[in-house]
């Protein structure tokens, strides 16, 4: 790892926890909790296509882990671990397959980290009722994935020369 | 650093069949839950902790409260009881069963709620 490598990647990293914060300040309420645009997906998307899954596994990991001490609390951390952990599985094999653009990754990784919190947020209330926020996350999710992946799309072709 | 293909920038057929299955996941999920959501419920409140169970499921619940009593609801044949508790006034014990909407059953020493959300409408006072 070249120390140009070492900063970029803590650039980067440090952009993924303003673009957290940034997010967490929008005035945004849905009147269904979990629903988010997921500003800091274009930082695990532009890492993802540019330097590699494993990069972009310990970016995402340290910036859910920063984001929760920092920003957001404790108990969010484990929220945001499980649904990085399936958001970022979800996309490394949807880049692998070929067939998808780098929009469709992003959808795909909204999808599956929607469906990591629910995981999360039923291991945590014991609670099956939490299913029925399924719907309401994944549509939101496709539609915020979409938006995100669209910019990631720009994000990744101008960073590719740098 | 690895280039891409052009072709990763553009929506590609794959990235709209992907939508399309999402979206169609979503609406079938939507639909199973509309239907499993409709049917009457009984809706248990143990101070701060809140369970929903169906109606039409015959079943035996033990709810533990916080401070350490116990009351055994039963739902049989449409109807919720409290068939067993160790609170002092035992007023939930000796209430009858319900079964319409609105109608509850309340134990107050344990903080417990029993609330029955259904389709048949209490016809007293209509």
């Amino acid at each position: 790892m070249t120390t140009k490598k070492i900063t970029r990647l803590a650039m980067l990293l440090s952009l993924g926890l303003i673009l957290s914060y940034l997010e967490s300040m929008l005035p945004l309420n849905f009147s269904v909790p979990g629903i988010k645009i997921g500003l800091a997906n274009m930082v695990t998307m532009l890492v993802l296509y540019n330097y590699g899954v494993k990069d972009s596994s310990v970016i995402l990991l340290l910036r859910v882990v920063l984001s929760g001490l920092i920003f957001t609390g404790l108990n969010t951390i484990l929220f945001g671990i499980v649904g990085g952990a399936f958001c970022i599985a979800a996309m490394s094999v949807g880049k692998k397959l070929n067939c998808f653009s780098v929009i469709g990754v992003s959808v795909i990784g909204a999808f599956f980290h929607n469906i990591g919190q629910l995981v999360a947020a039923f291991i945590v209330m014991q609670n099956s009722n939490i299913i029925y926020y399924f719907p309401y996350l994944a549509i939101a999710g496709a539609v915020s994935g979409f938006l995100v992946g669209y910019v990631s799309a720009f994000l990744i072709k101008r960073f590719q020369n740098i | 650093m690895s280039l891409q293909k052009s072709s990763d920038y553009n929506l590609k057929k794959g990235d709209l069949i992907l939508i399309a299955v999402i979206l169609s996941i979503t609406g079938i999920a939507a639909l199973l839950i509309m239907q499993q959501k409709r049917g009457d419920q009984v809706i248990i409140t143990s101070g701060e902790a809140k369970e929903t169970y169906s109606l039409n499921e015959s079943r035996t619940i033990r709810v533990s409260c916080e401070s350490g009593g116990y009351n055994t609801v039963v739902i049989r044949n449409g109807m919720v009881w409290v068939e067993e508790a160790d609170c002092k006034n035992q007023i939930c014990v000796n209430h009858k069963p319900v079964s319409k909407n609105h109608e509850s059953i309340v134990c107050i020493p344990h903080k417990l709620f029993i609330d029955v959300k259904s389709s048949r409408n209490n016809d007293i006072d209509n």
